[in-house]
């Protein structure tokens, strides 16, 4: 038997005193909107950074063309532009960091290479 | 062109999903009442409610698209927030089983019982435990599994918490089997 108590509860939870202040209540979450759009962008960029220094390393430790570079660059900046589909700002700020610190990393080792092969 | 508060919320979901922020602001100004009561009705105070139910209109801007129409936005929009209420109060709550033995404290008092309460002074009278798991629950629309899961906790405390904190809301918000219980007199028959 369907229980009209808890059919008439859902509807009480339904109802709620109006907000006295919706316009700065959309205010608010315009600006979280915007700034949720900003990091997203930012870790974008860190990411196709990474990619670049990814990049530098890669051609200072092997020679390999100029091409690879291009390559890497290209990958980089697509996974900016996939990485705001996935997770929380947070989150994709935080992978940004990590693959700029491997990407540094890789460029200190590419350039310990050249220098040592100098 | 139809203005946007005389738009179906169909309508105004696509424009949204399409990019169009004045539509999106248009279902917050028809939602954010209710999505903010369910936020302060399951506990949380008033600042935290705001916060949490701007949050969830944020993600529910970020993930438009993943919205099916197979329930209402405002209903989708809960259990976002709901959600994200779970996930501030992880590790900040712990739901214990109810004690069979530690008897509410307002029984089916009379004077209650008489009046409509409505539901704001209703759900004081519930554990906090309570409260949170029948607003999941009946306001908000998540399972029982779900709130199990998002608390870490066995799905039989919940399942207890909800009941109990159903039967407490019944006796103040729903007398009826008192009122039948009692003899009819004069006010309840013609004039």
């Amino acid at each position: 038997m369907t229980d009209t108590f808890e059919t008439r509860l859902a509807a009480m939870f339904d109802e709620a005193p109006e907000l006295s202040d919706t316009s700065d209540f959309l205010i608010r979450i315009e600006a979280k909107i915007d700034r949720a759009r900003a990091d997203r962008r930012m870790a974008g960029l860190i990411v196709a950074g990474a990619a670049a220094f990814a990049a530098a390393a890669a051609v200072g430790a092997s020679d390999v063309s100029l091409g690879l570079a291009d390559v890497l660059i290209t990958a980089g900046t697509r996974v900016g532009e996939l990485l705001p589909m996935v997770g929380t700002s947070g989150q994709q700020t935080m992978i940004g960091w990590v693959l700029l610190g491997l990407g540094l990393l890789g460029a200190g080792l590419g350039l310990k290479q050249v220098m040592e092969e100098a | 062109m139809t203005p946007l508060a005389a738009q179906e919320e169909l309508s105004l979901v696509a424009q949204a999903a399409a990019g169009e922020r004045r539509a999106f602001g248009e279902l917050v100004r028809r939602n954010a009442s209710s999505v903010r009561a369910l936020l302060r009705r399951m506990g949380a105070e008033a600042s935290l409610a705001d916060d949490l139910a701007q949050d969830a209109f944020l993600v529910a801007f970020q993930r438009i698209g993943d919205f099916r129409a197979e329930g209402s936005f405002a209903g989708w929009v809960k259990r976002i927030a709901a959600r994200l209420y779970l996930r501030r109060l992880k590790g900040k709550v712990r739901l214990e089983a109810p004690i069979e033995a530690a008897e509410e404290t307002g029984g089916p008092d009379e004077s209650l019982s008489a009046l409509k309460l409505d539901l704001e002074q209703a759900l004081e009278a519930l554990s906090p435990a309570e409260r949170l798991c029948v607003s999941l629950c009946h306001g908000a629309g998540l399972t029982h599994a779900e709130i199990a899961e998002q608390l870490k906790t066995p799905l039989g405390t919940v399942k207890s918490h909800v009941k109990r904190g159903l039967d407490k809301l019944r006796l103040r918000l729903d007398p009826g089997p008192l009122d039948e219980a009692r003899p009819a007199d004069g006010r309840l028959g013609h004039d």
